[in-house]
């Protein structure tokens, strides 16, 4: 009976605690994560608010695809239709053969220059064809047209 | 007292070089200084706060519960921790979360709190706390300061492979010097 008495009291009072602390962390925690979101997206928009992006046409999506070096993760901002840009947030390519996604190299020709007009680049074949199959089985399957803010 | 525990821990009973203790976040974060203090900082936090906390409740713990009880007050410390670092250093604690959350299975801080806190009243354990807070914090950011510094010169010291090998070098060389000292003190003594 004691033990489940002193259990109780401590579980209430860490409960107490992390309560308190997560009251005064909270909102800069949440500042921080909408910032690395932010840091992460590179410029591709400039708020992650998914409801925000909608009242003015965005659509941002993520779309998994299979690289050289296993899964990545591409950020597709698309306008009424449109695509806007793209971004890869997460991948395992070989270094080197990787700067291919950087936003001022071949990935900053999306939104730049007409989606059929760009092709893989040599080099990095199965690296830039993951994000070519990314955003256009992104494109294809339009689903964020149906939804509305 | 709290002389001779900080002595105790840098030296005689540091955690990390002579019970090899809390070696898991030792080897994954010391590829350079300031992952090594934001853990170093966590961890001497989580262990002075829980010994604190564990020392000063001590009596009304019975004893067949004290595990739960050790785990819970560690977890709760460890949530604050993660919870400050994500709020007010992001850039570290993007580098270190993992290891800051397992701070709570880390043997370190139970055995310490089994052995001295749940015995000892709250000044010996806070004093043996805070020496073996200071002896793990001075094995990782040394073992950084190692690791960042000769990392461009051999830069397998940077990869995972390096921190066994770093470790490794250093626990011999401190093993050598602790040895080659006793014989001295040994020698003196029958002198």
């Amino acid at each position: 009976m004691k033990s489940i008495l002193t259990l109780t009291l401590l579980m209430i009072a860490a409960g107490a605690v992390i309560g308190a602390a997560n009251w005064y962390t909270k909102e800069p925690i949440e500042r921080n994560r909408k910032l690395e979101e932010l840091h992460r997206l590179d410029g591709l928009v400039d708020e992650t608010d998914p409801l925000k992006l909608c009242e003015r046409g965005i659509h941002l999506l993520e779309v998994e695809s299979q690289g050289y070096g296993g899964s990545m993760l591409v950020a597709i901002a698309v306008h009424r239709g449109e695509l806007l840009g793209a971004r890869v947030i997460r991948h395992s390519e070989t270094p080197g053969f990787s700067d291919v996604l950087e936003p001022d190299n071949w990935m900053g020709r999306f939104g730049a220059e007409p989606l059929d007009g760009i092709d893989a680049v040599t080099r990095a074949t199965i690296t830039s064809n993951a994000v070519l199959n990314a955003i256009q089985s992104a494109m294809s399957s339009p689903n964020w047209e149906l939804g509305d803010c | 007292m709290l002389k001779d525990a900080i002595a105790d821990g840098i030296w005689r009973k540091n955690p990390a070089t002579v019970q090899l203790l809390g070696l898991c976040p030792l080897l994954a974060v010391s590829y350079n200084v300031r992952n090594a203090l934001g853990l170093a900082a966590a961890s001497s936090f989580v262990l002075i706060g829980s010994s604190l906390t564990i020392s000063s409740i001590r009596r009304i713990i019975p004893d067949n519960i004290r595990l739960p009880c050790f785990v819970l007050v560690i977890a709760t410390l460890t949530t604050l921790a993660t919870m400050f670092m994500e709020a007010f250093a992001f850039s570290i604690y993007t580098q270190v979360a993992l290891f800051v959350q397992i701070i709570v299975t880390n043997c370190m801080i139970l055995g310490h709190i089994e052995s001295v806190a749940f015995k000892q009243p709250v000044g010996t354990s806070l004093a043996n706390a805070v020496g073996t807070a200071v002896g793990f914090s001075g094995a990782l950011v040394a073992l950084g300061t190692i690791r960042q510094t000769l990392g461009p010169i051999v830069p397998l010291i940077q990869q995972p492979v390096g921190a066994f090998l770093t470790t490794g070098l250093c626990l011999a060389c401190l093993n050598a010097a602790t040895r080659f000292i006793d014989y001295r003190l040994l020698r003196r003594a029958s002198d």
